[in-house]
């Protein structure tokens, strides 16, 4: 039985100057269910997201987000952290929650001021004077605090120190248990997060390598760190 | 998008150059510059008194805010790449070309307040030179010579809205694939950017401003110039360039 | 695999095995080695998923499956109960007790041994009532 699609993608494919970032993917993302995109750098799971968030189109193919064409439109829904993101280095964490209030449609402070406790920022902070982690920490709470059907982070725990990434694994536990949102988490160090995945969806070169439910995979294949290291030898 | 979003997205965009320092520890700089202004002072009070230069010479670099202009555009959307800040700013939920008239709104006002600056700056060092040498730079001078200023003030801020929609585009195609164009389009910033020198050149009207002579021939010439009827066609200028931006920002973006 | 103790109970997930079934195993053990005694409340789904680092969702799941046997309930407002039944706690005490003998005889049958040569070995162990 297949589950109400939020993200369906049918044979897309992405070129930048010749070389294919996406080559034919076909990829189906439940809704109200946590997914992991999962495959090595370069595997086209950036792409495949800002495609999502409607930063770049498609050359071929085609893809549903919600229900519809992704665009500016469908984003008033979609909570995206952008891949290497850095955030605006002249703002204080106040300053930042302002910027999510006015700007972020569905953007819940009240729930963003307990995540910063929870995350250990305080409000007076700049983002230029954090470090990596705090600053991926600031991030994550503008993403997470928002009422909207579904969040879109792209490697959310890419080099940030290892305190950082339990908080942030610890605040996206905690917004699981509130609420039944869509949640798309890219990845390549699976081990951090294999643990929070109801559906994983693996890529490589551009194309869907496997998917499916991460209890079904572990009867068969064990971990998902495991699995991937079979598929990516 | 709302109008309040939108004045949000404005004040956001408005600010100068780099606000990202943690703290002000690092402001040692700030002492070079107080002291290149004093030299500078000290110079202008010299040259004035030696008669070696005329307050109408400031001029000459107040023509040049054009280029700032289109710069303070260009780094408008630079900024958002070189600072890693871009997925923010194009995932926000608005039509792209609204996020870029917030941009553009905000160049538009800073360059209001630097052309507005550079003609309170002019006037006041004007008023300072008369009082150095008022046998030379006396009240009839002073007239003549504000009453040239505003004209050159007017001409630049009728100016200024296509420089700045000639930056945002230019910084817009370099993040896209037609990239290949850039040097085509610092070509066009080359020129564009020296218009108001040309103008005043062929007009022969810089000289005239320069020598502020009796005849009144500056004045003449700026009113005789059809400036109000350059306004339309740059301000259609504008617009396309405005909206060739932000077509590229929705389908030609290199990410 | 650390041991995570969670409001007297103790887990060890082992991530190349389902997580439901581990939850609802390990809870229900807690239950029959009375790590967790009768009537007492256990942790809130958001609580154990936390402390586990887990999905919720999985969490979720192995309570309502522990509900459905009955060993807990739920009281509005106040949380999930182990249930105070000690007989529905036998009932699961025997059933996992069933399960290791199972398991063990399997083990030793494949290894050749019969019910006699199994005696043997556990009198020999000095296991006697």
């Amino acid at each position: 039985m297949m589950m109400a699609a939020a993200v369906r993608s049918e044979n897309l494919r992405k070129r930048f100057g010749g070389k294919p970032a996406l080559d034919g993917l076909d990829a189906y993302i439940p809704a109200g269910r946590v997914t992991g995109v999962l495959g090595p750098n370069g595997a086209g799971k950036s792409t495949f997201f800002r495609m999502i968030a409607g930063l770049i189109r498609p050359d071929h193919g085609r893809l549903e987000v919600l229900g519809s064409e992704p665009g500016w439109r469908t984003n008033r829904e979609i909570a995206y952290l952008p891949d290497r993101a850095r955030w605006y280095r002249h703002h204080t964490v106040e300053r930042a929650l302002q910027w999510a209030e006015h700007l972020l449609p569905g953007f819940n402070r009240e729930r963003a001021e307990q995540l910063l406790a929870l995350m250990g920022l305080d409000p007076d902070m700049k983002a230029a004077g954090m470090s990596r982690g705090e600053e991926a920490r600031l991030m994550l709470t503008l993403c997470v605090a928002r009422d909207v059907a579904m969040i879109v982070l792209d490697e959310p725990f890419a080099g940030i120190d290892v305190v950082s990434r339990e908080r942030i694994v610890s605040a996206l536990i905690d917004n699981m248990s509130d609420r039944r949102q869509t949640m798309l988490i890219s990845t390549h160090e699976i081990d951090e997060a294999e643990s929070l995945f109801d559906h994983v969806v693996f890529i490589e070169r551009g194309r869907l390598k496997m998917a499916g439910e991460a209890e079904a995979l572990r009867v068969e294949h064990g971990s998902m760190e495991n699995l991937y290291r079979k598929l990516y030898r | 998008m709302s109008l309040q979003a939108f004045i949000h997205l404005l004040k956001h965009e408005f600010r100068w150059g780099r606000n990202d320092k943690a703290d002000n520890s690092g402001n040692w700089w700030i002492a070079y510059v107080a002291a290149v202004a004093v030299a500078g002072f000290v110079l202008y009070t010299w040259a004035v008194v030696e008669g070696k230069f005329k307050p109408q010479y400031l001029w000459n670099f107040v023509l040049g805010l054009p280029f700032a202009i289109f710069m303070l555009g260009f780094n408008m959307i630079l900024r958002e790449w070189k600072n890693g800040t871009n997925g923010w700013w194009l995932s926000l939920p608005y039509p792209r070309l609204s996020l870029l008239l917030a941009k553009y709104a905000a160049v538009i006002l800073q360059s209001f307040i630097l052309i507005t600056a550079a003609l309170a700056g002019c006037m006041l060092f004007s008023v300072y030179a008369s009082v150095l040498k008022a046998e030379t730079f006396g009240q009839e001078f002073l007239f003549r010579l504000f009453q040239g200023e505003l004209v050159w003030y007017g001409l630049i801020l009728i100016y200024s809205p296509f420089m700045a929609a000639f930056g945002l585009l230019t910084g817009t195609v370099t993040q896209s694939r037609w990239r290949p164009l850039a040097p085509l389009m610092w070509l066009g910033f080359g020129i564009s950017g020296n218009a108001l020198w040309w103008i005043a050149w062929f007009g022969g009207w810089m000289e005239s401003l320069s020598e502020l002579d009796q005849s009144g021939e500056a004045m003449a010439f700026s009113l005789q110039f059809p400036f109000v009827f350059l306004l339309a066609p740059l301000v259609a200028l504008s617009c396309l360039l405005l909206l060739w931006s932000g077509r590229i920002l929705d389908k030609d973006l290199n990410l | 695999m650390d041991e995570i103790r969670v409001g007297g109970m103790r887990f060890a997930l082992d991530l190349s095995q389902p997580l439901y079934e581990q939850v609802l195993n390990q809870v229900r053990s807690s239950i029959a080695k009375g790590e967790i005694g009768l009537g007492d409340k256990i942790p809130s789904v958001r609580e154990l998923a936390q402390a586990l680092k887990i999905n919720p969702n999985t969490v979720m799941r192995a309570y309502q499956e522990l509900e459905r046997d009955g060993l807990t309930e739920t009281r509005r407002g106040q949380g999930t109960f182990i249930t105070t039944s000690r007989d529905r706690v036998e009932t699961i005490r025997k059933s996992l007790a069933e399960q290791a003998v199972d398991e063990f005889l399997d083990k030793m049958r494949s290894l050749g041994y019969n019910m006699r040569d199994i005696q043997t070995l556990l009198n020999e162990k000095g296991w006697k009532e």
